[in-house]
């Protein structure tokens, strides 16, 4: 019995730290993910979200100091310029069909899941 | 003796188990206690970067919605999002600067209450320069209002024009001559001092441009009027940094040699200032650029054929809005002036009666709804307040206001579905119109006001400032 027990709260100690340890990097990657979005829309001067086609609130390109950045949701990765922001073992999905929706006054809702945590964020453009 | 030992040790075996159990219980007990703490830990972590992400978002909305539309930051209501409550506290910190806090707060685990706060000043770097510094949101009773403070000038002329600033009112005058001044600042930071006497408001300055002057702006800290009765000069720039000592920094002719037209009325918008004058041999209305207030150029020009008695600047859409003189060339003129160089005409009002003047405008900040005042010129009696719908002037007046032939409305100001409006009548100087609907256009208070007021009025806070003829030339007006 007291073997059983051990054995128990052993695997129970281990299951808890293994979740936590998934919990704390989703949290940790749709963190990153937000803080890039955040980056991008901080002194743009303009924000397009994609309105036809398969991108169409996937994808978000943004004007900033001369520079074009494209945000985009590819398969189950974000991608930014092409370049994949999130790691291997994450999924990125999108939040009703849509990452990027327009918030009043002139800016940009960002909402995504990450391994089914949904993160969500607002930016608005400065003038 | 070995058997006694044998005897005295019965059930130690038993004893040694019972520890080994308690202590394995001890050490099971305090890895659960541990997991569960972890998973604690990491929900309350979570919650809270939720939390933070609800009042950065908060925060984010305010600042944009501040750059867009300073007066329309707000406290917000508690109001439930999943788990959270979330609110937006506002406080006024002065005219130009608002401290925001947005607070999330939710139950714990252990039904502990938490709370997530963050709080920035947000400031208005528009009306610093130059824009209104009046308030949305109107507070007291307006249906009784009442006189708080005023101004006593040397010339019995009274006001013609004021524009209040920053505590400040800048007042301007046409005296009958020389050496009076025509160039006042008053302090309006208690707008009813006790005195004594009881009410007058201190005059910070004075000066006399030696020209007359018609009508003011503020813009930062340079003061623009328009110059009386000359053909030689329409603009006076004053620089006001110090009040106690305010020195004209600039004169400027807009109008080139051999034109008539005097200065009569202007606005300030973006480092241009619109300048309308009486009817001209010329055009009427000048764009001039002060970007350098030292040496101000005139970028554009409208040509109205009437006089220009009041420009108010939609600064969002890049409109003016020109109140004119002459009724059959149209009294409200709609005019494009994103390109400063080429202002264009969009549409015009055009009343459909030849008897009154038009002569001031009032803009609504959060519907399209604007105002056309009139007052009496000849003829018989007519209409004398117009609302109208800004996106399409050619449509049929949604309502109209037709009182006496010594009525006649000179300057408004639209707050919060209120026109607060001077009026030309001797015993009713100041009416309150709710015109929350604009189709149905009902008196909402008024207030005898000493002397009939004339082209000058202007808003701060919460307060009215009000123009007057005679030497009590400023009038403050507040709720009762």
């Amino acid at each position: 019995m007291l073997i059983g027990g051990g054995l128990i709260t052993a695997f129970y100690i281990i299951d808890t730290s293994r979740t936590n340890s998934t919990d704390i990097n989703t949290e940790a990657e749709g963190n990153f993910l937000i803080r890039k979005f955040e980056w991008i829309m901080n002194g743009a001067s303009s924000a397009v979200i994609s309105d036809a086609g398969p991108s169409s609130g996937i994808t978000l390109t943004v004007v900033k100091g001369g520079t074009t950045y494209v945000l985009r949701l590819n398969g189950a990765n974000l991608e930014l310029d092409g370049v994949i922001l999130n790691s291997s073992l994450i999924v990125v999905t999108t939040v009703g069909g849509a990452v990027f929706t327009t918030a009043d006054p002139d800016g940009i809702k960002m909402a995504f899941n990450v391994n089914g945590k949904e993160f969500s964020t607002a930016k608005h453009l400065r003038k | 003796m070995k058997a006694e030992l044998i005897t005295n040790r019965k059930g130690s075996g038993l004893v040694e188990v019972i520890i080994a159990i308690a202590i394995l219980s001890l050490g099971l007990s305090s890895a659960i206690l541990l997991a569960f703490a972890n998973q604690s830990l990491k929900i309350s972590s979570i919650t809270n970067n939720e939390a933070l992400g609800k009042a950065e978002i908060l925060i984010e909305k305010a600042r944009a919605d501040a750059s867009e539309d300073f007066s329309s930051v707000v406290s917000m209501s508690p109001l439930a999002d999943d788990i959270y409550m979330k609110s937006l506290d506002v406080v006024d910190i002065d005219i130009f600067t608002k401290e925001v806090t947005s607070n999330v707060s939710w139950t714990g685990e252990h039904g502990e209450a938490l709370a997530i706060e963050l709080v920035t000043l947000l400031t208005d770097p528009e009306s610093v320069l130059g824009g209104d510094t009046c308030t949305e949101e109107v507070t007291g009773d307006w249906t009784n209002p009442e006189r708080f403070g005023y101004g006593d000038i040397t010339s019995d002329d009274g006001a013609t024009g004021l524009d209040a600033f920053n505590h400040r009112v800048y007042l301007t005058t046409t005296p009958s001559g020389p050496p009076q001044h025509d160039f006042y600042i008053f302090d309006v930071s208690d707008p009813n001092p006790a005195g004594p006497p009881a009410g007058k408001l201190p005059i910070l300055s004075s000066l006399d441009t030696g020209y007359g002057l018609e009508d003011v702006r503020v813009a930062g800290r340079f003061v623009y009027v328009v110059a009386a009765d000359t053909f030689t000069v329409q603009l006076v720039v004053i620089d006001a940094i110090d009040v106690i000592n305010p020195l004209v920094i600039s004169e400027f002719d807009a109008t080139p040699v051999g034109i008539t037209g005097y200065g009569n009325t202007l606005a300030y918008a973006d480092s241009k200032v619109y300048l309308g004058l009486t009817k001209s041999t010329g055009p009427e209305m000048y764009v001039i650029d002060v970007s350098d207030p030292l040496n101000p150029a005139t970028v554009g020009t409208l040509e109205t054929n009437t006089a220009i008695n009041q420009i108010v600047i939609d600064r969002d859409n890049d409109i003016a809005y020109i109140a004119l003189a002459d009724p059959l060339a149209g009294q409200l003129w709609k005019v494009d002036i994103s390109d400063p160089t080429n202002p264009t005409v969009l549409q015009k009002f055009f009343p459909g009666t030849a008897n009154w003047v038009g002569q001031g405008v009032a803009l609504s900040k959060t519907t399209t709804d604007i105002f056309l005042g009139r007052i009496y010129d000849v003829g018989a009696n007519d209409v004398d307040l117009y609302a109208l719908d800004s996106s399409d002037l050619s449509a049929t007046p949604m309502d109209t206001v037709t009182q006496t032939w010594d009525d006649g409305f000179s300057r408004m100001v639209v707050r919060s579905g209120l026109l607060f409006a001077s009026n030309n009548q001797p015993n009713l100087g100041f009416q309150v119109w709710d015109v929350s609907d604009p189709t149905n256009m009902t008196m909402f208070g008024s207030l005898n006001i000493q002397q009939a007021s004339t082209a000058g009025m202007d808003c701060e806070g919460n307060y009215i400032f009000i123009g007057q003829r005679s030497n009590r030339a400023l009038q403050i007006i507040g709720p009762s």
